[in-house]
């Protein structure tokens, strides 16, 4: 804290807006993945302070997540950490989607596809983009 | 100051809108042991000694906080011992009238976690239940930092198996917001993780644009009474 800056105590601590920002993640068309692997898209993004909460909002360009369909395409969904559901062919398969601080105050958006199944799996042949709106706060003193 | 939404979301501090409050905060470490099948979780089981229900939010993490995750959200792995992809670490923080629950599961080798749990006062409660504070140097307002202004919060019940609250913000942005549901037994989640250990009584998504804050439960397998929590913050 700098001490020469304005200061106020009360009763209670609060949650200090540390810093915010917003990041994309695109799982390419047609991506393959072989059979008994995952394929991972990341992006790792330095914000706010190390260890830091977050609040992370999700948005995709074409559905909402597990089971809503494309009437929530591009609302920011509140809460990462879930899964989106492709079932426009066979087999259909899940884009596991996460955010997680990654050391320092580097975060990772996360966007994986897994395929446990015996042959190659070939994702839609559209850009499945993901967004992410990151609020970090600064976690009260423990 | 007026209270303008549009000039107090860069403000450092406005008495127009309320802030958060953190009336509890917990930090612990704890071993828990690899996964014996996939409902094996291991649940912390803490007391709060709040007069009300306190709504938490927080992080862990298994390596010493390089690595962390909010409640929530976890790792994810291909599982050897179940050969399926799925989680490899994940935790969830929910609470009750006397305790906070930190489950988590764990799928990889023994080992000790930390968390970290933040309380926050909900917006039920009237303000002479608050607890008396015991160190008035907790919260300290400060120019170094920005805090989280709180435009509107509110709760809604309902049994409905689908019903979508809309909740009006016209901010003419996407600000942030923090949900939380309270389901059987009174247990309060944060929004979107029911169901991370196992299947709950109800399924809930929260969205956001840049008018509204919609609340949605898609099924309420009971028909149990539910309520949903909502602060919307003119921070984006």
């Amino acid at each position: 804290m700098n001490l020469n800056n304005f200061a106020l105590n009360t009763d209670y601590d609060s949650l200090k807006n540390d810093a915010n920002g917003t990041f994309t993640v695109t799982v390419p068309a047609s991506s393959s993945i072989g059979a008994g692997t995952e394929k991972a898209w990341t992006q790792d993004i330095q914000l706010g302070s190390s260890a830091s909460l977050l609040n992370v909002k999700v948005k995709n360009n074409r559905t909402g997540p597990s089971d809503q369909g494309a009437a929530h395409a591009n609302q920011w969904y509140v809460l990462t950490g879930t899964n989106y559901q492709r079932f426009s062919g066979l087999p259909g398969y899940s884009l596991q989607v996460t955010c997680f601080h990654n050391g320092g105050n580097t975060i990772r958006c996360r966007v994986s596809v897994f395929n446990a199944g015996t042959s190659t799996l070939t994702t839609d042949n559209v850009n499945d983009v993901f967004t992410f709106a990151i609020r970090t706060y600064l976690a009260p003193t423990f | 100051m007026p209270a303008s939404p549009s000039a107090a979301k860069n403000l450092l501090f406005s008495t127009d809108y309320p802030i958060d409050k953190v009336v509890y905060k917990h930090e612990f470490t704890g071993s828990v042991a690899k996964a014996a099948n996939q409902g094996d979780s291991h649940t912390f089981t803490i007391a709060h000694g709040l007069p009300f229900t306190p709504h938490c939010i927080g992080t862990y993490s298994d390596d010493g906080f390089t690595t962390s995750y909010d409640f929530g959200s976890g790792d994810i792995w291909y599982d050897p011992t179940f050969h399926q992809y799925g989680p490899r670490i994940l935790a969830t923080v929910t609470s009750d009238a006397t305790s906070i629950y930190v489950e988590v599961l764990n799928f990889d080798t023994t080992r000790t976690f930390d968390f970290h749990v933040v309380g926050l006062v909900p917006q039920d409660i009237p303000d002479d239940v608050y607890p008396a504070a015991t160190n008035t140097g907790d919260f300290n307002l400060n120019t170094d930092y920005n805090y989280m202004k709180i435009l509107a919060s509110g709760q809604q019940s309902s049994s409905a198996n689908n019903i979508t609250w809309v909740i009006p913000h016209n901010l003419g942005y996407v600000p942030t917001a923090l949900v939380f549901t309270k389901g059987y037994g009174d247990v309060v989640y944060l929004g979107g993780a029911e169901n991370a250990m196992g299947a709950n009584d109800y399924i809930f998504y929260a969205y956001l644009d840049s008018s509204n804050l919609y609340m949605q439960v898609v099924d309420n397998f009971n028909n149990q009474p539910m309520t949903a929590y909502y602060r919307i913050y003119l921070d984006e």
